[in-house]
């Protein structure tokens, strides 16, 4: 057909999701077809964790999303207690709440400074990284890393909480509301965010998980679905909060689902720091080896449904380790959905993918 | 709307400055247990190779260094790779006499135009200042101990 | 007058280097907080370009796999001369914690001369500073500019010993099948109500009808495809973990196939995201779907070239160790 190109887009591009490329097809400026090219972040966790002890691996779990880390954390440690049958204190189901939670917030956090980026609006992508920074503080004073933390282990968590520590986290959550609040204002009060976003990359809730996704993109399709409430595990039953929802399922429904999650989460943290108290047990002691048997745990992370499948025939490494990405769907199916159905033109494209808010490394392992 | 966040931008102005100083100033980035580099305690260590053996990353190999050490007759000792290290802290946690400490001690400090010179000899991680620990034994060990149930 | 002429130079370049804006691993998390508030890097003149024709150096920032380090010496070829490249992170260095990983180069001073390297998994933004104010010092003092060691034997003669071991696995015969499979389907095998997970298995012959009915009745989301590989017992046991809308619950449907002969019917016009996860299955395992239209190497396409690697008699770690380290596991 006339007028129709193939067009090669990413990694390198401050447009493309991460470190991920395309193949564009093109009919003029209109994207008919992407076609994901991955692997440039793989590294085979999967097979690196079956080298590992059952005492180390974890240190490897939770890197393949680097936005994202604790919720993968937890959902590792939270399987390999199935795995050895040992029930964690509940000090330490609480601070995983606290940790993934944050590590939710953090990662909106980032995911600004994609959106912003590509609508053209530098000033809350600097304000939210202001609220990334204190999040990342916080994890440095509590576990000693900023990115990586190693807390959350098989048992429990890794040590006790430092002197202070309800009084600074909960400070720390009206800290991160406030800027949050400016960032929202800012982002999506602003006119040029709206002409670029509303309408744009629509997809509904119930279209999006037949299509294999979970996550933002479909709450932002007007559904209730969210793994905290429908299997909900540490102690999310425990607690008290909503599951924000969109109506069209839009680029702007999404933008505005994770803010309200942001919201939901700050809740979540404030509920739960009146269970971490210091002094009482935190960690249950697991033996180096495992009875044979099957760990699986489901968490909600920042972009969706984590599942992790661990298959232990004893001994002293994990048998098979299997993680779920819910990143995968969201750039090759839901995006082609949109694709489809949506008059996309290049310059849509960066919004569309910063709505989706892929985590590359996810994808590839 | 729009003048709402520019009247923030200008409140913001008129605020403290949000951005750090250099670190080589001020070091406000170092926490009370940072992970950082590690110090061995070396009328301590019997090169048992625990650490050895639970590294993750392969950062640690033993060696045997000059010298008398009458807890440590083979006189093998950990050698660490700094570029390859994790700062996971596992050694510290595993090392069954308390010998492996970590430091404030990150990559700022650590930064170097030769690579070879992160390769620490035993001599060089006993040498640490003491005063920097952060991490230690009794921090990430666990102290209750109850039977899976 | 040349030599201050040239000092002069020297100067204004180290006022205002620029990276090329390449987020190429996990080191790259950090530095929104270096480029931006916090540490706002602009202030000693550095600042991220998308274009490497107008940047003076160029940052790897964690592990390097092999397609990425590729493009990296695409990128460093168009950027213009003097160009520097810095490292951090201990991947870059030595492999670091992905010493046995088998789709990354483990050294980038294989590839190019460093001008410096920041330790630290990963190193905090305040640690790159360490960096920028030497990257600086150093350009001022008349940096001579990095350069491409030579790289096309060392990646191609990686490539060769793989395709060769490929070579050698697949003339292999494989071991006969020894395991007891019971058919428990619509009974659950394992029960784990707490998850709402059931584990129940099927022959694989039944099993696109056994999907195509479990869709029918609320099943929609194909959440993934789990393989192990059991080469003491002949086969592969395959998991279709398919969600339940509705209510939540979860199935995880459980089947087999024989090592020797790895084929399953491909489910991607029941669950369209099996396409792409199918496809992943494929090359990390060597399970063939019939009926996929495009199997083909993707995530692997340019990291590796040898067997499927995850499959259990696959034993990569001992094969890194021979090639990049030279046989010594602890060396760098
Ligand atoms: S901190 Fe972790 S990675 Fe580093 S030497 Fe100790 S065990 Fe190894
Ligand atoms: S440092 Fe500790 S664990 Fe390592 S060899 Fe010495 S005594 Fe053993």
């Amino acid at each position: 057909m006339a007028g129709s190109y193939t067009v090669y887009f990413g990694p390198q591009h401050p447009g493309a999701p991460g470190n991920i490329g395309f193949k564009l097809e093109l009919e003029g400026e209109r994207v008919v077809k992407a076609e994901l090219i991955p692997g440039f972040l793989h590294r085979g966790f999967e097979k690196m964790i079956e080298n590992r002890k059952w005492e180390n691996s974890y240190v490897l779990s939770y890197r393949f999303c680097v936005e994202d880390p604790d919720s993968l954390e937890v959902a590792y440690a939270e399987a390999l207690d199935k795995v050895f049958r040992v029930e964690p204190p509940e000090k330490a189901r609480y601070f995983r709440m606290i940790q993934a939670e944050f590590s939710r917030i953090a990662s909106h956090m980032f995911w600004v400074h994609f959106m912003a980026g590509s609508t053209g609006l530098r000033t809350p992508a600097y304000w939210a990284s202001a609220a990334r920074e204190e999040i990342l503080k916080w994890f440095a004073w509590v576990t000693g890393h900023r990115v990586y933390h190693n807390f959350s282990v098989p048992g429990g968590i890794r040590g006790e909480v430092p002197e202070g520590f309800g009084e600074r986290t909960t400070q720390l959550t009206y800290l991160v509301e406030d800027i949050v609040k400016d960032v929202e204002k800012a982002l999506l009060g602003n006119r040029v965010f709206k002409r670029r976003t509303r309408g744009v990359g629509v997809i509904k809730g119930d279209v999006a998980l037949k299509l294999g996704a979970t996550g933002p993109v479909v709450r932002g399709g007007g559904l209730k679905y969210d793994t905290r409430k429908i299997a909900p595990y540490e102690r999310y039953d425990k607690v008290s909060f909503e599951i924000p929802v969109g109506e069209v399922g839009d680029s702007y429904d999404r933008a505005l689902v994770r803010f309200r999650e942001v919201y939901e989460s700050l809740k979540i943290i404030r509920q739960a720091v009146l269970e971490v108290r210091r002094g009482e047990p935190y960690r249950v002691k697991v033996p180096l080896t495992a009875p044979p048997g099957r760990g699986y745990a489901r968490v909600e992370a920042a972009r969706g449904e984590y599942t992790v499948h661990v298959v232990s025939t004893g001994g002293r490494s994990p048998y098979r380790v299997r993680f779920k990405s819910p990143s995968l769907p969201l750039l090759t199916t839901v995006l082609n959905y949109i694709l489809e159905n949506e008059e996309v033109t290049i310059a849509d494209l960066p919004v569309i993918f910063a709505s989706l808010d892929p985590c590359a490394p996810d994808i590839d392992r | 709307m729009v003048l709402s966040t520019i009247v923030k931008s200008i409140e913001y102005m008129l605020k403290r400055p949000y951005t750090r100083l250099v670190p080589a100033k001020s070091r406000p980035f170092k926490t009370e247990r940072l992970r950082g580099a590690h110090l061995l305690d070396m009328s301590k260590c019997t090169g048992c190779s625990m650490c050895q053996l639970v590294c993750p990353a392969n950062a640690i190999d033993m060696v045997e260094v000059e010298g008398n050490y009458p807890q440590n007759p083979r006189r093998r000792f950990p050698r660490i790779d700094l570029h390859k290290c994790t700062y996971c802290g596992l050694c510290v946690e595993y090392c069954p006499f308390n010998a492996l400490y970590m430091t404030s001690i990150t990559g700022f400090e650590l930064y170097t135009r030769d690579k070879k010179t992160t390769l620490k000899t035993p001599l060089e991680l006993s040498k640490v200042d003491p005063s920097l620990i952060t991490v230690r034994r009794e921090m990430l060990a666990v102290k209750e101990v109850k039977p899976g149930g | 007058m040349a030599s201050v002429m040239k000092r002069l130079v020297n100067w204004a370049r180290s006022r205002s280097p620029w990276m090329i804006h390449y987020c190429a691993a996990c080191g790259a998390i950090e530095f929104p907080m270096l480029v931006m508030s916090p540490l706002d890097w602009e202030r000693y003149g550095y600042m991220p370009v998308p274009s490497p024709r107008q940047a003076d150096f160029i940052a790897g920032m964690g592990y390097l796999t092999r397609k990425t380090v590729k493009l990296m010496i695409n990128l460093f070829r168009q950027t213009p001369n003097p160009k520097y490249v810095v490292a951090g992170c201990n991947c870059t260095a030595t492999g670091g914690l992905y010493w046995d990983s088998y789709a990354t180069f483990k050294r980038l001073d294989d590839f190019f001369t460093v001008s410096g390297w920041v330790p630290g998994c990963m190193p905090m933004p305040d640690d790159w500073t360490a960096l920028l104010v030497d990257l600086r010092r150093q350009v001022e003092g008349g940096l001579k500019r990095d350069v491409l060691k030579d790289f096309e034997s060392y990646i191609k003669s990686v490539e060769e010993e793989e395709r060769k071991w490929a070579k050698e696995y697949y003339s292999r015969s494989q071991p006969p099948v020894n395991y007891s499979f019971k058919e428990t389907y619509p009974e659950c095998e394992e029960n784990y109500p707490d998850l709402k997970l059931c584990v129940t298995s099927v022959g694989r012959e039944k099993l696109r009808s056994v999907l195509g009915e479990l869709k029918s009745k609320g099943f929609q989301l194909l959440l993934n495809i789990d393989a192990v590989d059991y080469p003491k017992n002949g086969v592969i046991e395959l998991y279709y973990v398919v969600e339940n809308t509705g209510d939540g619950s979860q199935m995880a449907v459980k089947t087999f196939t024989p090592r020797g002969d790895p084929v399953v019917e491909s489910v991607h016009d029941i669950y369209p995201n099996a396409l792409y996860i199918e496809r992943e299955v494929y090359e990390m395992m060597g399970v063939v779907f019939r009926g996929h239209p495009d199997l083909r190497k993707w995530i692997l396409d340019g990291n590796w070239e040898g067997p499927p690697p995850l499959r259990k008699d696959v034993d990569t770690a001992s094969y890194v160790v021979k090639t990049f380290y030279k046989g010594d596991r602890y060396g760098r």
